[in-house]
């Protein structure tokens, strides 16, 4: 089956073990909420996947194939079937929104127009400079720029962080137009739970480098797992550390 | 002490892996001459104006300060050759690097650092290419050509500059000043200026390069960065100004020796 896996993957980043036999996999036109307050190494899950940080242990697997991160040349191959969007925008900032778009292929500048409309995004834009754009816009450029690579699966990291609500609304639009319509697997990172009620098919709980809980959202309302507690009612009890 | 030395060393090797990887990038995929041109231009057109001021004065300091020394021994007709000879086999390229390095260095250091700490690097790889092949390859090689090429017009400059503080204001006219350069300026001087030129601009590019890219730790590791690019440039601009004058002059002790047996 079609499917992005990670397998028992560990990472320690200086003394902190970030990542701890971390197991999850994706399902093409499946969308996965991976949950966990901030600093808990969702960011390092991600790229871990796309090889930009080597793990220390575990393995990813992409439709059936490892990868070899130590390997830069075949981790291209895997980064154009995994499509990273970035928390900041990453937008290349000396370029236009057009050079961004096309940057590497011009080809793509053939599917500009329809994507744009996908993302509401107007077209005099293009001649743009990032700088001159909002943080919305600018988070929606990167978000296109990665869709014009036509990936396999899309990797989001905190997609709506910073964004206002219509904006949010929208781009968690086009996270389920394309797992559902476009048949995508979408690795969504995030503490935003409203929309992993709203998107998701599956949630991952983060809990100190580890898989704390794993299930439907429906299953995240019913936990009584503290740090599923604390996501819902937005608050910490310190006693517990939640 | 030992760990620094041993961080030295391997801060070294860091640097020399690098260079390798993008020399071999561009030997193998060459670079993109729409990017050339265009960094060419930031680095290079844009560092004409300072480049020119600074190349004047320093002739005129130079000029200046020897004629200081031969006025004492009635022999300022020396002046244009000594002055020119010093100033092209050594201080001019010397100082007029220190100055790009300052100028250019510096920028493209904070550039590539500003766009490794804001992942703008990681995206390039995620869009499956390589930085290396389309960041810092035409940067590294612009900076490379217009530092020599600025360096060579720096070194124009430091003569002009020696001229006309000389006959404006030491009582050397063009002619006299011109009248004994031959005697001290050979073509292996030229080349000893020109060599080291090189040289300096590939130091300049290869460190900014290097820093920049490996940036990492926000706003405080840019400035970490352009701090190193800054330091490691003005030492090792010192450090192949004394090695590359002592294997020249050997070579041409060697040279004369052949000749003469």
């Amino acid at each position: 089956m079609n499917m992005l896996e990670v397998k028992n993957l560990s990472k320690v980043l200086g003394e902190r073990q970030v990542l701890e036999n971390m197991s999850l996999s994706v399902q093409q036109g499946e969308i996965l909420f991976v949950l966990g307050r901030s600093g808990v190494g969702k960011s390092v899950l991600l790229k871990t996947i796309v090889g930009l940080i080597h793990q220390d242990k575990g393995e990813v697997w992409i439709d059936g194939e490892k990868t070899h991160p130590e390997r830069e040349l075949a981790m291209v191959a895997v980064r154009r079937q995994c499509g990273l969007v970035f928390q900041s925008p990453a937008l290349f900032d000396s370029m236009t929104v057009k050079e961004n778009l096309i940057f590497g292929d011009e080809d793509k500048a053939r599917h500009i127009s329809a994507t744009m409309a996908w993302l509401k995004l107007p077209e005099k834009i293009l001649n743009f400079y990032p700088s001159e754009l909002s943080f919305g816009f600018q988070k929606k450029v990167s978000l296109l720029r990665t869709l014009l690579s036509n990936p396999k699966y899309l990797l989001f990291d905190e997609p709506t962080t910073g964004l206002d609500p219509v904006t949010t609304n929208l781009v968690n639009d086009v996270i389920r137009d394309c797992a559902k319509a476009r048949n995508m697997g979408c690795l969504v990172v995030s503490h935003d739970l409203q929309s992993a009620y709203h998107l998701a098919d599956r949630i991952v709980l983060i809990d100190q480098g580890k898989i704390a809980l794993s299930g439907t959202p429906s299953n995240f309302k019913e936990s009584d797992y503290p740090l599923a507690v604390a996501f819902r009612k937005g608050t910490i009890n310190f006693a517990e550390g939640y | 002490m030992l760990k620094a030395i041993n961080k030295g060393i391997e801060g070294l090797g860091r640097w020399a892996e690098f260079s390798i990887r993008v020399f071999k990038t561009f030997t193998s995929k060459g670079v993109s001459s729409t990017s050339l041109v265009e960094q060419m231009y930031h680095v290079g057109v844009r560092s004409l104006p300072i480049t020119i001021v600074s190349g004047l004065f320093v002739g005129a300091i130079l000029a200046i300060q020897i004629n200081l020394q031969l006025k004492d021994f009635g022999a300022q007709t020396f002046l244009g050759g000594l002055s020119t000879s010093t100033t092209l086999r050594n201080l001019g390229p010397v100082l007029i690097a220190f100055l790009l390095s300052g100028r250019v260095g510096a920028f493209t250091s904070a550039e590539l650092g500003t766009m490794a700490i804001t992942d703008q690097l990681n995206a390039i790889r995620c869009l499956g290419m390589d930085p290396v092949e389309k960041i810092v390859v035409p940067r590294l090689v612009a900076l490379t050509c217009s530092s020599f090429l600025l360096l060579i017009l720096g070194l124009g400059m430091t003569v002009v500059g020696g001229v006309v503080i000389s006959s404006a204001h030491l009582g050397v006219n063009p002619i006299q000043f011109s009248q004994n350069i031959s005697l001290f300026v050979s073509s292996w001087s030229i080349g000893i200026g020109v060599v080291k030129s090189f040289l300096f601009g590939l130091m300049i590019g290869t460190i900014s390069c290097f820093f920049g890219y490996h940036t990492a730790g926000g706003a405080r590791g840019v400035g970490r960065a352009v701090k190193r690019t800054s330091v490691a440039t003005l030492v090792s601009i010192i450090l192949m100004d004394f090695l590359v004058s002592t294997a020249l002059e050997s070579l041409k002790t060697f040279f004369e020796i052949m000749a003469n047996s």
